[in-house]
């Protein structure tokens, strides 16, 4: 299978394109199905590496009429399940029941979710200098909460709620939008 | 939607846990038992983790590869692939790797990074670095360190195993077990081993303690033997190494065919050893281009400045992700730096520890501070150490200065003239202007400093007044940040297109008051840098910029203050680079003469 991707990638056929496009257009929305279930961001991203290279080798059972992303979210459900059984000494996790209906709910509602994360960018616009200063902190940055507080002299628990208003406020706004798009 | 017997808010903070802290079991038992209760309850938890992912993958993870991976979910994924069924895995250098798997990996990752948005098999991260040498030393702090793919990274608690390393950005400081402390400044290459390091290129200082006596840095040109001091190496592209020892001894010993003598350096002394022939020469040492601690020392001036209670006190103590610009002041705003390409490293010796450098208009470095107009009312001042390496047009130190009816106040170089100018802008179109007259000295350290109130607008450079206008009092305009080494666009969010009047050389201590500071106040300032310089942080006297910091004999307002009004004062902005500078000097009568040094034109 390997082979056939090397030769495929190199002649630029079909399946290799296609599948690398789809990739570049759904990646992230596979990685934040697969971080919903598996809410570590290491575990996520062992788990997201493992599942792309999955969906290559099971490419060839892909149909082009069949949407790519709830087909990609089966297989990443089965990976997480995977990667749950052979790290199940790790005691604080999703139960596998919550885990199943929330793969569940991903794949009927797909679509949904995928309307409200796009309206994000628009959002992001739209937050204060210092409410954006402070995602980028904690996203850009990659500064622990603690990090942050040490380094502006805050107390650690103020900027957990103030992140928490940050995407709170995002969410608000994502609903709004939506609703104004849906209204008109 | 109605969730009768539970608290929304506790929902909540179990998500916020989730992302940013840890949940113990009892909290995951009962975040499992909601989810599992309603389907109301699943969709706020699918939607709050899925925006948490989403800006971990839009925002994050570019900059800080290895070195700043404490952060949850800022670590940044490794560059691999796990193969199916195989025991090996692709690494970004492929030292391990069966050639076809790896192959096949390249391939897919190769294309798949060609895409346009592709956002996860990118080039960010060193190698991993477990699979390598032993752990010889530990990065014990960083500052927006971005490593390059084809060397180390760092490991789980900041470990460095024995290996190359390429810094591509920002400082890293190394502890190595013996407890020798080295930064290391971007870009640089470097190898690193037991009480060790490879300097292949780039710019190092080490302290070195007693245990870690025999410390050795290697340069292409020649080997440094520490002997229980405090020195730093750079090495350029074409292999040329200098040594400036800043206490203790340090050993060098040439790489030479012909001639191995060594040379044997003691405190304040420096030596060149060219790469072509490996032969040492005699130089002065240069405090100033090495930085030799990542802390900002507490001193007489950062106490009295701090006593004077700013709104906004940037030290430039350099920050964990180099980018963020913490103030000290009451404000405790949070800046933001933004460097051109190629800056390396943009922290250097200080007036007062370190200092933030900006290359000037070819590089567009600048920073923004958040401000609100209620910071300050009608008065204020603005105290700064500035070091010019030249005067571009309109060059800025601050400046808050928007749209017509946002301009409050301008703080730099006058146009091409050069020369201190501190101008404001009123409601009503008219502007204000005091310039000192003369072109800033460059190369050197220079507190400059403006007061406004509702009588007088005054200049003063290096603790004297050196220009002053009658003034309204300030006005607070609408911004919401001011420019720092920039002018910036009419949002406040970025440098101004078109004049955006980017600072070439150094910016250190800047502390915006509330309330206008005396004349006396401003002296004392001066005199506390002058009184205070941390032995660590100068230079061998006269040998450089930082040690020609402006002794008050040498200042020409010595002479009598010069009292300056300009009326008109020109136009700030584009047009006013076509017009010719007005006649820079001209002597008022005292102020008591009730002259209106205002003048009312089109702003710019």
């Amino acid at each position: 299978m390997i082979n056939f991707m090397v030769d495929a990638t190199k002649q630029g056929t079909t399946d290799a394109t296609t599948f690398i496009g789809l990739l570049a257009a759904h990646g992230q929305s596979l990685y934040r199905f697969i971080y919903t279930l598996l809410p570590d961001v290491d575990q996520a991203q062992d788990v997201y590496q493992d599942c792309v290279m999955t969906l290559w080798e099971k490419f060839g059972d892909y149909r082009a009429a069949e949407p790519f992303l709830p087909w990609a979210y089966r297989f990443a459900h089965f990976k997480v399940l995977a990667h749950r059984k052979k790290n199940r000494r790790r005691p604080v996790q999703l139960d596998t029941e919550v885990l199943d209906i929330l793969a569940e709910v991903q794949v009927e509602d797909n679509e949904r979710y995928e309307a409200r994360l796009r309206a994000l960018p628009g959002c992001l616009d739209r937050l204060k200098q210092g409410e954006r200063r402070l995602l980028e902190l904690r996203y850009d940055a990659g500064a622990t909460v603690v990090q942050i507080a040490r380094e502006t002299n805050s107390r650690a628990e103020s900027l957990y709620r103030a992140l928490h208003r940050v995407r709170r406020k995002l969410l608000h706004c994502i609903e709004r939008r939506l609703g104004t798009e849906e209204a008109g | 939607m109605t969730l009768p017997d539970v608290d929304p808010r506790e929902f909540e903070r179990l998500l916020a846990a989730l992302c940013d802290a840890e949940l113990g079991p009892t909290e995951m038992a009962r975040l499992n038992q909601l989810l599992r209760s309603a389907p109301e309850w699943r969709d706020r938890y699918i939607l709050y983790m899925s925006l948490h992912a989403t800006l971990h993958n839009t925002m994050g993870g570019g900059r800080a590869a290895g070195v700043n991976d404490g952060g949850k979910t800022g670590r940044l994924p490794r560059i691999r692939l796990k193969v199916k069924g195989e025991r090996c895995r692709w690494t970004a250098n492929g030292r391990r790797h069966r050639v076809g798997l790896a192959a096949a990996a390249m391939v897919l990752t190769g294309a798949m990074g060609a895409i346009a948005g592709w956002w996860w098999l990118t080039d960010r991260a060193g190698l991993d670095a477990s699979t390598h040498g032993p752990i010889v030393a530990r990065s014990s702090r960083s500052v927006g360190v971005r490593l390059g793919a084809d060397g180390l990274s760092v490991g789980p608690e900041g470990s460095m195993r024995a290996g190359e390393y390429r810094l591509i950005e920002g400082i890293v400081q190394v502890t190595f077990r013996r407890g020798a402390e080295v930064l290391m400044m971007a870009p640089a290459e470097f190898n690193l081993s037991e009480n060790r390091v490879l300097l292949r290129r780039g710019k190092l200082t080490a302290r070195v303690p007693a245990p870690a006596k025999g410390f050795t840095v290697e340069t292409p040109s020649a080997t440094l033997i520490d002997l229980g001091t405090e020195f730093a190496a750079e090495v350029d592209q074409m292999a040329n190494a200098e040594v400036h020892v800043f206490r203790g001894e340090v050993i060098v010993q040439p790489r030479s065919q012909t001639d191995v003598r060594p040379v044997r350096l003691t405190a304040s002394s420096a030596t060149r050893v060219d790469g072509a022939s490996a032969t040492p020469s005699g130089i002065d040492v240069d405090a100033t281009r090495f930085l030799r601690r990542l802390e900002e020392p507490a001193t007489d001036y950062s106490r009295l400045a701090a006593a004077m209670k700013p709104r906004i006190y940037l030290d430039m103590e350099p920050t964990f992700d180099g980018h963020s610009l913490f103030e000290v002041g009451s404000s405790r705003a949070i800046g933001r730096f933004t460097p051109g390409p190629g800056h390396g490293t943009s922290w250097f010796p200080g007036r007062i520890g370190s200092s933030l450098r900006l290359r000037g208009p070819g590089h567009g470095d600048y920073a923004l501070i958040p401000f609100r107009p209620e910071m300050v009312g009608e008065s204020m001042s603005v105290v700064a150490w500035v070091l010019a390496e030249s005067r571009p047009r309109w060059a800025s130190i601050l400046k808050r200065w928007g749209r017509p009816e946002d301009n409050s106040f301008h703080f730099g170089l006058y146009l091409d003239d050069g020369d201190l100018e501190i101008h404001t802008a009123q409601a009503d179109g008219r502007e204000f202007i005091a310039r000192e007259g003369r072109p800033l000295p460059t190369g050197c350290w220079q507190q400059v400093a403006f007061v406004v109130d509702r009588k007088v607008l005054r200049l003063y450079r290096n603790g004297l007044e050196v220009a002053r206008a009658e003034h309204p009092g300030l006005r607070p305009g609408s911004l919401e940040s001011i420019g720092v080494g920039a002018k910036l666009n009419v949002a406040g969010d970025g440098p101004d297109p078109i004049e955006p009047g980017y600072w070439d050389g150094r910016l250190d201590e800047i502390a915006i008051y509330p309330q206008a500071l005396d004349a006396d106040q401003i002296r004392r300032l001066y005199l506390a840098a002058g009184d205070e310089r941390a032995p660590e942080f100068i230079s061998d006297e006269g040998a450089s910029p930082g040690a020609r910091s402006t002794p008050p004999s040498g200042h020409p307002s010595h002479e009598s203050p010069h009292i300056t009004s300009m009326s008109p004062p020109g136009p700030v902005g584009p047009a006013a680079a076509a017009t010719p500078a007005p006649p820079k000097s001209r002597i008022l009568p005292p102020l008591s003469s009730n002259r209106s040094d205002e003048v009312s034109h089109e702003g710019p």
